[in-house]
């Protein structure tokens, strides 16, 4: 089952990866790059991906991010799939607001990366033996405080 | 930077949304412009200012900290 889910993700990515690119025209503004984000409906795949790694992995009978490795893959394909879908109205608005959010996200993974590198140096190999689950959570992170400044910023509970 | 868009919708008759419909952006941008959260962009401004058939800098001023 793993590995039919796994083929599929990796033909996924590749596919919506290929819609970032502005292929044929090219253009210096960055909120003139919004176009290429997926469809609004493509939020709601994300969702019914996220709800499907939470309901398998509770099946397995393994809810620990340490050691499932399909708990913390799914999750940033899902989180993924709704931080780069275009809202129902994707106006001025939600184009620097989005900037914004990929900007605070981006610093977050720098100070996240200088927190996990500091455990290395307090305890050796608690980063390096388990590279993979902390990388995903370090991605997994930064996909939340981005979604966390968006829709925070958007609905207002933010000055 | 200041703005009477609430006045002039009150005056209008218009409620957010219906405001946001007619320039063709979302209710939450509409209010966080009115809460003077977000500064809109010219043309926005130039859309906002025809809907009430007034000149611009007479829905927006600058403030003392712009």
């Amino acid at each position: 089952m793993e590995a039919i889910i796994g083929t599929i993700l990796i033909v996924a990515y590749f596919i919506i990866w290929l819609r970032f690119f502005p292929l044929g025209r090219r253009t210096f503004d960055v909120f003139k790059l919004n176009p290429f984000l997926l469809p609004f409906w493509w939020k709601f795949v994300g969702m019914g991906w996220l709800l499907f790694v939470i309901v398998y992995s509770i099946i397995q009978g393994n809810f620990n991010p340490s050691t499932n490795n399909f708990l913390l893959a799914g999750f940033y394909f899902g989180l993924l799939n709704i931080s780069f879908s275009k809202e129902k109205n994707e106006d001025e608005f939600a184009q620097q607001t989005r900037m914004k959010a990929m900007y605070i996200s981006i610093i977050s993974l720098f100070f996240l990366i200088g927190i996990f590198s500091s455990f290395e140096i307090t305890n050796p190999g608690s980063f390096s033996k388990s590279a993979f689950v902390w990388m995903m959570m370090l991605f997994n992170a930064t996909l939340i405080v981005y979604l966390a400044y968006f829709y925070l910023t958007k609905y207002g509970f933010k000055k | 930077m200041k703005n009477s868009l609430k006045i002039e919708r009150a005056i209008k008759n218009l409620t957010q949304d219906d405001l946001a419909k007619l320039i063709g952006v979302s209710r939450q941008t509409i209010n966080s412009i009115e809460k003077g959260r977000y500064v809109p962009s010219t043309v926005l401004a130039l859309k906002i200012s025809a809907v009430f058939e007034k000149q611009v800098n007479e829905i927006f001023e600058l403030d003392d900290s712009d």
